[in-house]
């Protein structure tokens, strides 16, 4: 195949499905008729004509007849993602209050040299995340209750010692939690089978999380940045897998942005305020590279056993 | 409406065309001015079968060439006048004010 014929295949892969089984041989019809019958040699402008009409044809498809409800249906899974965020949030509290707990108690300073155990905090984390994709809602939700109520000790404590910041902030935080999981609880459930439609998921989660993730997770401005940054570069990836039509690659970047910044926040959030050392530029590119593995990891995981079932 | 779709609607409200042949009689309607790319031409073509202002007549596969017939329906007859109404309207206006400077010397 000629290069002109490889790069018309390619474009013509732009546009929707079905839409491309029912016209592409037609379109290629139009341009050898234009040619007068000779070799297919689509010119340039002709590609750029085509791609972006099919870009066109791809938006009006995604957007025209069944708008609406896509809008409430959006709307739907968007809050039901902020839940599924909470609830993470309340499962590194977990975490990190027991590790802050083990400090206090024997006496180790979380800033000096105890960092290595900063590590375990990405365990819930991923622990919630791989549960709630597998569907596994009451063990999430055992996860979540249990950091909850871990962080309410913690801030019992904070507040107690004067600390009143972060004790009142972790008590904002659980209470936030707390409310997620008791909806959650009452069978609103968030399933990654859902997210077929993924543009508004992805557009609702990313924004009210990138203004609530520091406030949840004490996400500290000098981790928050590249943090935030590698997010924000995930939701473009998405966006992209769900305008190539790949909404399984889609759900698996979704569902690693917050969990990705929530990461950050609990690293930070057990390293104490204010501290900007050479470890945390060190973790975020540790960070960075778990992202990677774990997208790869996820959609290689999703691709082999389908979406869970889901409403 | 834009120019290009309205010389698609023009070039298929006299008879059934399938896309190389609206995109010749694009080219004579419009005196050699406009010249349709094919991008242009589907992109319009599926906005007015989904608006309802066109829609496929027949198909016919000749020596491996999927071709696709496309003709105007009622809607799409009644949006053509309305169009053209309009188009003629300010043509007419036009022509008088030219004339008008014209006849005043200017």
């Amino acid at each position: 195949m000629s290069e002109h014929g490889r790069a018309l295949r390619a474009i013509l892969r732009l546009l929707p499905a079905d839409y491309r089984q029912s016209h592409a041989d037609e379109i290629v019809t139009t341009l050898r008729d234009a040619q007068e019958n000779g070799p297919l040699r689509a010119r340039p402008g002709d590609l750029a004509s085509l791609a972006s009409a099919a870009l066109k044809i791809r938006a009006r498809s995604h957007f025209d007849a069944d708008w609406r409800p896509e809008i409430e249906r959006g709307i739907v899974l968007g809050v039901r993602a902020f839940m599924l965020f909470l609830a993470v949030g309340a499962a590194a509290f977990l975490w990190t209050t027991v590790l802050r707990g083990a400090s206090i108690y024997w006496g180790y300073d979380y800033s000096d040299g105890t960092r290595i155990l900063f590590a375990a905090v990405l365990l819930p984390l991923i622990a919630a995340f791989v549960l709630q994709l597998y569907g596994r809602w009451r063990e999430a939700t055992v996860l979540a209750v249990g950091g909850n109520l871990a962080a309410i000790a913690l801030a019992v404590h904070k507040i107690t010692a004067n600390d009143f910041g972060v004790g009142f902030g972790t008590l904002a935080a659980v209470g936030m939690s707390g409310l997620a999981i008791a909806m959650m609880m009452a069978g609103d459930r968030l399933s990654a089978g859902a997210v077929r439609r993924p543009l508004l998921f992805v557009g609702i989660w990313a924004f009210p999380s990138a203004l609530v993730g520091p406030l949840v997770s004490d996400l500290a401005w000098q981790m928050g940045r590249p943090i935030v940054a590698v997010g924000g570069a995930l939701v473009l990836v998405a966006i992209g897998m769900a305008v190539a039509g790949r909404p399984h690659g889609l759900v698996a970047c979704a569902v690693l942005i917050l969990p990705g910044w929530l990461m950050g926040g609990g690293l930070q959030y057990a390293g104490g305020w204010g501290y900007v050392r050479v470890e945390f530029v060190l973790w975020t590119l540790i960070f960075m590279v778990a992202t990677a593995a774990l997208l790869i990891a996820a959609m290689a995981v999703v691709r082999r056993t389908g979406l869970p079932a889901g409403d | 409406m834009q120019e290009p779709g309205f010389l698609i609607l023009t070039a298929v409200a006299d008879e059934p065309r399938h896309g190389y042949g609206i995109m010749k009689e694009v080219e004579i309607i419009s005196g050699g001015n406009v010249k349709l790319r094919a991008g242009t031409l589907y992109a319009a073509l599926e906005r007015f079968v989904g608006k309802g202002f066109i829609e496929v007549e027949r198909e016919e596969v000749v020596d491996g060439r999927h071709r696709r017939f496309y003709r105007l329906t009622e809607d799409g007859r009644t949006e053509l006048n309305a169009e053209a109404a309009r188009l003629a309207g300010n043509a007419r206006v036009a022509l008088q004010r030219l004339n008008t400077i014209a006849e005043g010397g200017v």
